[in-house]
């Protein structure tokens, strides 16, 4: 039996192989039948985000009163805090973005998960190596305005007239000359620090934020298939279809809402900040407190 | 807030003013102290934000104390002993900064020779508490931060001080018009009135109200009102307890922060003024815990504690955890703060300074 058995499933093969199949006929059959019947989409509709956000964000702006405060206030030429408080600003606005236009469910949301995860491993990663890095806090403002002057200096290569373009490049240039001559400004197209985000987050702890969250978000933000296919494509539950594609041209489908993210990873540079500056109880309790109702309900 | 970036810069300020007020000491009889009173204002001028910052911080919860109503602390006396029992952060209204609008506005030379002395024991006092109780009061500039337009509480005083008497009709200018003599002011008070206006720490209620205000005026000499009708010495007076107890409720509500008031009429007027704001919860609690502490002040023995060290005093006090103690007391006599006596109020704190210094 043990050395028939293999002979049996060879020939199998084999014969299988040997049979003459009628390729024209099978394309022409799909294709006949095919439309001949319409689509059967459905689709994934998640549930829109409802969630009441004002009294949340009221504690947020609270809180990002009182550090600008203490920027403008107490240390108006601490580059750190411009930094780290221009970069949590940032984050800030982002969330707003979402809050103001009700982006909770769509791919723009996605967008903003993914700055604000790489928002705070940026400032994390920059505070853990500060010792090491002279002058680190110019510099990470140097480097991106390098980036802009990269902007600038193909569009003068170009030498068009792009007045309704949304990007102005004469504010662009402005900002790139804003307090040194551009002359003086590297323009490093690598990562700031020559760190991937991804060697970032593993240096200050975050692996997983990135593994489980920025890797996917990273898709929305490249157009990857993967992020293609489940914003903006439909399914098709016709057999004869084949079960294929179909483009979400009515914005039928939606995604899941990324508000609960962007809870969790503003309440992390929420703490990340009071571990550096210190944010009155009051403020941070509150804000932290009533961000964390939003997971029990 | 575990490691406050502001509270650092708030301690970086208390530093730099020790510095600053150890240099004014060394020159303090060499230059003209409007120099002086300059120099320390333009400090708090150049800090103001910071500091406006950090007690715009401040919550009810944090319990924080502000001495205030006075001139300086004096240490050397022991003051601060009772200053911290109650609450968990204290803070002393510099009383420095205050004295540039009483210079401003005084020419007689043995006011100003009064006032110079004060400005050096303040300084003395200043420079004692930084340097030595730093970790546990700061000194602060209140007066500088407060913000509110003075002509309206200029305005709300001056009707306060009209409410005192029956006439409707009366206002200011009929009052400067038809009001000479004290006895003019007295005849027109509404009727029982006259107990709760007092004007001296030491003087007897018992006595009637226009014997009272002689002694006053005799006993305080003020140099402005020298030459003005008793009238005008009435209302002079009277606008300055009122201005004062108003200003400080207004602050400290807008800073979160309870008085500390040692003396006795300004915490009178403190307390009498306050009710009308009772309606707002917060004020209501800051003026209770006023209370608590002047009352603590009355019933303290300095005696008792000089042989303790300060920092042990405090130790104990955070040990028995005083306040907590205190105010669970309280609870458990009355069932809220409105209901509580003074001699409950002294019982409560005898047996909780008893219970905390006995071992």
């Amino acid at each position: 039996m043990r050395r028939i058995r293999p002979l049996i499933r060879a020939s199998e093969l084999m014969v299988l192989n040997m049979e003459k199949k009628a390729e024209w006929y099978i394309d022409i059959f799909w294709r006949k039948i095919s439309i001949m019947t319409d689509c059967e989409l459905y689709k994934m509709k998640f549930s829109e985000e409802e969630v009441n956000t004002g009294l949340y964000m009221e504690q947020l702006h609270e809180v990002f009163s009182y550090l600008s405060d203490l920027l403008c206030k107490v240390n108006p030429l601490d580059d750190k805090m411009l930094v780290l408080f221009g970069i949590a600003t940032y984050s800030y606005k982002r969330l707003l973005e979402v809050v103001n236009h009700k982006l909770f469910n769509s791919i723009s949301g996605r967008g903003a998960v993914r700055v604000l995860i790489e928002n705070y491993i940026m400032m994390k990663y920059l505070v853990s190596i500060e010792d090491k890095h002279e002058n680190i806090w110019s510099d990470y403002q140097l480097y991106g305005i390098g980036q802009y002057k990269l902007v600038v200096a193909r569009f003068r290569e170009q030498e068009k007239e792009l007045k309704s373009s949304h990007v102005d490049y004469e504010y662009v240039e402005s900002l790139v000359n804003e307090f040194v001559i551009e002359e003086t400004i590297d323009m490093d197209t690598k990562y700031f620090d020559r760190q991937s985000i991804r060697s970032k987050a593993d240096a200050v702890g975050e692996k997983e934020l990135y593994g489980l969250y920025y890797d996917y978000d990273s898709a929305y933000e490249h157009g990857l298939w993967g992020a293609i296919r489940e914003s903006s494509l439909l399914k098709c539950n016709n057999p004869s279809h084949h079960y294929h594609c179909v483009p979400d041209i009515n914005n039928n489908q939606n995604l899941k809402s990324v508000w609960n993210d962007c809870v969790s990873i503003m309440g992390k540079i929420l703490i990340f900040l009071d571990s550096v500056y210190g944010i009155p109880e009051y403020l941070l309790s509150e804000v932290l407190k009533n961000g964390q109702k939003f997971f029990v309900e | 807030m575990a490691k406050s970036f502001l509270l650092n810069k708030i301690k970086e300020i208390q530093n730099e003013y020790l510095n600053l007020l150890i240099n004014i000491r060394d020159k303090i009889d060499t230059v003209d102290y409007m120099f002086i009173i300059d120099e320390i204002n333009i400090f708090w001028y150049s800090k103001r934000e910071c500091v406006k910052l950090y007690l715009s911080n401040v919550t009810l919860k944090d319990n924080v104390y502000i001495f205030t109503g006075a001139t300086y602390l004096d240490v050397d006396d022991f003051e601060h002993y009772p200053f911290i029992m109650m609450g968990n952060e204290h803070i002393v209204d510099d009383p420095l900064c205050k004295y540039s609008r009483v210079v401003a506005k005084c020419e007689s030379a043995d006011f100003l020779e009064i006032l110079r002395n004060q400005i050096i024991c303040s300084v003395e006092d200043n420079i004692e508490v930084i340097s030595q109780y730093s970790s546990s009061i700061l000194i602060l500039p209140l007066h500088l931060l407060y913000d509110n337009d003075i002509e309206v509480i200029n305005k709300a005083v001056n009707n306060l001080f009209l409410d005192l008497f029956s006439i409707k009709s009366i206002n200011m200018n009929k009052y400067f018009k038809d009001f000479k003599s004290i006895e003019d002011v007295i005849t027109a008070l509404k009727p029982g009135i006259e107990k709760y206006i007092i004007f001296d720490e030491g003087e007897n209620l018992e006595d009637g109200i226009e014997e009272r205000f002689k002694k006053y005026v005799i006993k305080m000499n003020i140099p402005i009102v020298e030459e003005k009708n008793d009238a005008f010495k009435f209302w002079f007076i009277l606008y300055g307890f009122l201005v004062q107890a108003l200003y400080i409720i207004l602050c400290c509500s807008q800073f979160k922060l309870a008085p500390y008031l040692r003396n006795r009429v300004t915490f009178q007027y403190v307390i009498l003024l306050g009710k009308n704001f009772y309606n707002i919860s917060e004020v209501k609690e800051i003026l209770f815990r006023c209370k608590i502490a002047h009352i603590i002040y009355r019933i303290f023995d300095k005696e008792k504690f000089k042989e303790i060290k300060f920092e042990n005093f405090y130790n104990k006090l955070e040990e028995y955890k005083f306040n907590d103690n205190v105010y669970e007391d309280i609870r458990a006599v009355t069932n809220g703060i409105d209901n509580i006596s003074i001699e409950q109020i002294v019982e409560v704190l005898n047996k909780n300074i008893e219970k905390c210094f006995t071992n």
